[in-house]
């Protein structure tokens, strides 16, 4: 009995010690998809510290080593800090220690996914995503562009504060055990920042706005549709109405030469990641080759692969509006500026709002956590605001190799060896995975499934962006400010530019890409004839200052005429339709003695130009055709409509189903019968997003209704006008099964909504989706389908004569519990802005001041 | 209900039951004092220590009702309280508490928010539990 008692105690205890131990490894490891419990959510510091930390800043002083002089930052009632610094190095540094209070998780994800270290921290669903950023290259590049600056460099000096501050916030919130609650949720604590971690963000904002994988695209439409017929419907040149920002005289002269690409073979080893390179080796042997027709199994590998990137790793939407007037035209009497580049909304924003002053600068506007500078605003005497360029900026290479000649392809009449880097890939919970990334003269090897497919993309080559950036940032007239932009390279930019002296001007700087033989658009021969031979010359780039009709606009638009003698991208890849740029320039045109307000009223508008060129065609088309109650309504509907995509237009949303249709009704039989394969390359289905299309069924539809492309193959002839009625009947039938009721109760709001999901991709951290105006062609553009995901992501507006102002729709704060995550999303719902101002300005509405010491 | 079966195969539970259990006051002092451990170590992010506050109460206290509300009390004011003093400071706990569980996918909303600290004192609770559990082990090991 006592032996029968003793087992029994032996038994209660080791199931006592089995739950404690099972219970403390989920508490001290988590498991499966739950963090360590008990770091999480112990209340002491856990994720419950991010209560404390929501709470808005008060008047305090902080210690943050590395700092040479006191530093006080104010903030105001939205968040915008304002940096008041003695000297150069500690403006820089108390920003870095501002972003990463503010937006750490943040800038660990950024760094992390264009490093390829997501799966370390998210498991090996992110593999795919690591893999081809290890590919790529942005690390690399960041390596070169850091190796390259020199000790005295401004830029390196920043970079190196700006370290110190993140590092000074990293370390007092592990101390503290303040780490942002994500880090606590996902189980893993922040790595050092390095200067290298910022230029990778760099990058990742040059792979989103530059990498394109179009000539893939057009690939697959060359063996579908045929050579000619893709050249017709996805030409160079468009075939609708433009207007170029640069009319002319254009200058053609020899190609500048380009920055020397990234060495294959690298000296370093990267927080982790191993590199190893084989040397360079010219084979014996030389042979003549004509490439292939690219491969389909190749270039759909490739994309399938470029879709495992996380949402906003390539921007696949509209971009961006800038303009600016000169004095004669506006009430002030002095020149306005205004920009708003349209992003992936996310929470946090892209964006962080700062003014800071010291020696050497006096700057306002929005940066990018994990950089040091403003990439948007203005100093004491100039304004500046970028959109995309749109030029092509990637090239696909069609490899010739031998199976008899393993790693090997030829290039320049010979065989060379290819080159290979090996990296190791953290993975969590599992085992690293090993890469190999195999390169050519012109970049990595992105397949070798059907053939050997390389890339080379202009994102890749170092950019001194930051020097250029901080030369902005001090520059106090025009020709500073196109002194810096001689050394930007990549991502491509339209630099609109005001200043205090009534000035305007735009200057679109970067890198264009000259290739000497072949079509640029499709995957390029790899034996050499067909690599760059350089770039245009910044000379003859495109380019105005104060031009005589006192205007400057971009927005994605083809920025030259037909006239320019080089070739810098189609339409398909990937220059905007154009409508944006149309509204601008025609408003702008028409402007005079315009306000601050103007300006409001045009960022926020929501008319629709294609709507407004086509929308007569189309009730022509409907004259004295006999029409259904409901057709009926949805026609008066269109006949009282100006365009406006309101949020509560019913008309609006006849116009975007019947364009949608009419699309469908014309192409799609073109499709259908040419196999063009959308399943596997859904970029290719036929919709709006194909911005060729449109501007193909909007010239023929003004200009050539009888365009042989709306008789569908095999099928009676049809002109324009059958196809739009045609359309307009459908259209109207699909509104009624999927709103019912009377036309007049299909506002676009029913069908149209804009969200802001979270970066970290947890929907109860976004906002929406809530209904809303705009489509992806109104200047307030929503890109990104019926839920729209990309637009304005930063309103800002500059009178030399009167103020500045801006909003964001986000907040400064990343945590998810501050008033400061999501706080001027209403202001940017309603089209309201609040005062930009710089340091010596921030008087009025200051919420706390921190006194920072060394 | 003649079972057939002598007295002795039951004596060992009747052993059980005379064992006599704690003092409610005691318990009570006991509890607070675990509570008061526990917050004190999770300020500074020590979270084990709720287990080992179980394992303490677990051989002092007699009594499985006892350990159990001792332990249990320990660990749910351990972790709930401190939370409470947040909210009472004015730091937004509940809205903190509503985006953690739309991370945990949990949902949204009051209740999820509710949910969110409940995980939190549940898990402070069972830390204790298991200790109290593993401590009231030993002590029977012990004789």
């Amino acid at each position: 009995m006592r032996r029968r008692r003793r087992i029994g105690r032996w038994v209660n205890g080791l199931c006592a010690a089995g739950a404690t131990l099972v219970l403390g490894d989920l508490a001290a490891f988590g498991g499966g998809p739950l963090p360590p419990l008990g770091s999480a959510f112990n209340p002491g510091t856990g994720v419950w510290t991010a209560a404390k930390d929501a709470e808005l800043p008060r008047d305090t002083s902080l210690r943050v080593p590395g700092l040479q002089q006191p530093v006080q930052v104010k903030f105001d009632a939205n968040g915008t800090a304002y940096i008041d610094a003695k000297t150069d190095h500690d403006l820089f540094l108390a920003l870095g220690y501002l972003h990463a209070k503010n937006r750490l998780f943040q800038m660990d994800l950024m760094r992390r996914q264009g490093e390829g270290r997501l799966a370390e921290i998210v498991g090996a669903k992110a593999l795919p995503s690591d893999e081809l950023e290890l590919q790529l290259g942005l690390l690399r590049t960041a390596q070169q562009e850091w190796n390259q600056m020199g000790p005295g460099s401004p830029a390196r000096q920043a970079l190196l504060a700006y370290t110190d501050g993140v590092n000074a916030c990293i370390g007092e919130e592990k101390r503290n055990g303040t780490l942002p609650m994500m880090f606590k949720l996902l189980g893993y604590e922040p790595k050092p920042w390095t200067p290298v971690d910022t230029l990778v963000i760099q990058g990742d904002m040059t792979q989103t706005l530059d990498f394109t994988t179009t000539p893939l695209d057009y690939a697959l439409l060359v063996q579908s549709l045929g050579y000619d017929r893709t050249m017709a419907w996805f030409p160079v040149q468009p075939p609708n109405a433009q207007n170029p920002y640069d009319p002319g005289p254009y200058r053609k002269d020899p190609p500048a030469p380009m920055e020397q690409p990234v060495p294959a073979v690298l000296p370093a080893t990267m927080q982790g990641t191993s590199f190893k390179a084989a040397s360079r080796q010219i084979g014996p042997s030389q042979g003549r080759w004509a490439p292939p027709a690219a491969d389909t199994a190749a270039v759909l590998d490739v994309l399938e692969r470029l879709r495992n990137l996380p949402p906003a790793a390539i921007h696949r939407g509209s971009n961006s509006n800038n303009w600016a007037v000169d004095g004669t035209k506006t009430a002030s009497g002095k020149p306005m500026l205004a920009g708003d580049p349209h992003l992936n909304q996310t929470l946090p924003a892209i964006w962080y709002q700062v003014a800071a002053r010291s020696p050497s600068y006096d700057f306002s506007g929005v940066s990018i956590p994990g950089t040091p500078v403003v990439l948007i605003g203005k100093n004491q005497h100039i304004a500046w605001s970028l959109t995309n360029v749109q030029n092509q900026a990637t090239f696909f290479y069609q490899e010739k190799t031998d199976p008899s000649r393993p790693n090997q392809y030829f290039w320049n009449g010979a065989w060379r060896d290819m080159q290979a880097l090996e990296y190791d890939i953290p993975v969590k919970g599992g085992k690293p995975e090993h890469l190999t990334v195999p390169l050519t003269v012109h970049g990595p090897v992105l397949t070798t499934k059907g053939q050997t497919l390389s890339v080379e993309w202009i994102g890749a080559l170092p950019s001194p962006d930051m020097e250029v950036l901080l030369g902005i940032l001090r520059a106090q007239n025009f020709t500073e400010f196109r002194d810096a932009l001689k050394d930007w390279h990549a991502p491509s930019q339209n630099f609109v530019y005001a200043d205090d002296q009534g000035n305007i001007g735009l200057i679109s700087a970067g890198y264009y890409p000259i290739i000497p033989k072949g079509d640029p658009w499709l995957p390029l021969p790899g034996t050499g004839e067909s690599d760059i031979a350089g770039t245009i010359p910044f000379d003859d780039i495109p380019q105005v200052y104060n031009p005589p009709t006192h205007v400057v606009f971009s927005a994605n638009q083809r920025e030259v005429g037909p006239g320019y003698p080089y070739y810098i991208g189609t339409t398909l890849d990937f220059f905007d339709a154009g409508y944006r740029a149309s509204r601008i320039a025609d408003t702008l045109a028409k402007g005079n003695r315009m306000t601050m307000k103007d300006f409001e009223a045009l960022q926020n508008d929501t008319h629709d130009v294609l709507a407004m060129r086509i929308v007569p065609k189309l009730l022509a088309a409907l004259t004295g055709q006999k029409l259904s109650a409901e057709e009926q309504g949805a026609q008066r509907l269109l006949a009282a409509w100006d365009g406006n995509m309101a949020v509560d237009s019913a008309a609006a949303s006849v116009w975007w189903t019947f364009w949608n249709h009419y699309l469908s009704d014309t192409f799609q039989p073109w499709w259908d019968a040419a196999h063009v394969p959308v399943d596997q390359d859904p970029d290719l289905a036929v919709g709006p997003e194909l911005t060729s299309l449109n501007q193909d069924l909007e010239a023929w539809t003004l200009n050539d209704p009888d365009n042989p492309a709306f008789t569908a193959p095999g099928r009676a002839h049809r002109t324009a006008q059958d196809v739009m009625r045609q359309a307009f009947s459908e259209a109207v039938a699909d509104l009624s099964k999927q709103l019912g009721g009377e036309p007049a109760s299909w506002t676009w709001g029913k069908l149209h909504a804009r969200q802001f999901p979270s970066l970290a991709q947890i929907p109860e951290l976004g906002y929406g989706p809530r209904p809303s105006g705009g489509d992806r062609w109104t200047v307030d553009a929503a890109s990104g389908g019926l839920v729209s995901t990309a637009g304005p992501s930063w309103r800002f507006i500059v009178d030399w004569g009167t103020g500045v102002e801006g909003v964001y729709p986000g907040g400064q704060s990343e945590n998810p519990a501050s008033p400061w995550y999501d706080n001027e999303i209403p202001l940017w719902w309603d089209g309201r802005y609040l005062p930009v101002w710089h340091v010596a300005d921030a008087g009025p509405g200051i919420q706390a001041t921190w006194r920072l010491s060394p | 209900m003649d079972t057939g079966q002598s007295f002795a195969v039951y004596q060992d539970r009747y052993e059980v039951r005379r064992v006599r259990k704690t003092s409610r006051g005691i318990t009570v002092v006991s509890a607070a004092a675990g509570a008061a451990v526990v917050w004190t170590a999770n300020h500074w992010g020590w979270w084990y220590v709720s287990v080992a506050a179980g394992v303490v109460l677990g051989l002092v206290l007699r009594g499985v009702s006892r350990v159990v509300w001792a332990a249990g009390l320990a660990g749910i004011l351990g972790w709930l309280l401190p939370l409470g003093l947040r909210a009472v400071e004015g730091q937004p706990v509940g809205r903190l508490a509503e985006r953690v569980a739309g991370v945990l996918g949990v949902g949204s909303g009051a209740g999820a928010a509710t949910a969110a600290l409940a995980v939190t004192g549940l898990l402070g609770a069972l830390l204790c539990l298991c200790g109290a559990w593993l401590g009231a082990a030993l002590r029977r090991m012990r004789g």
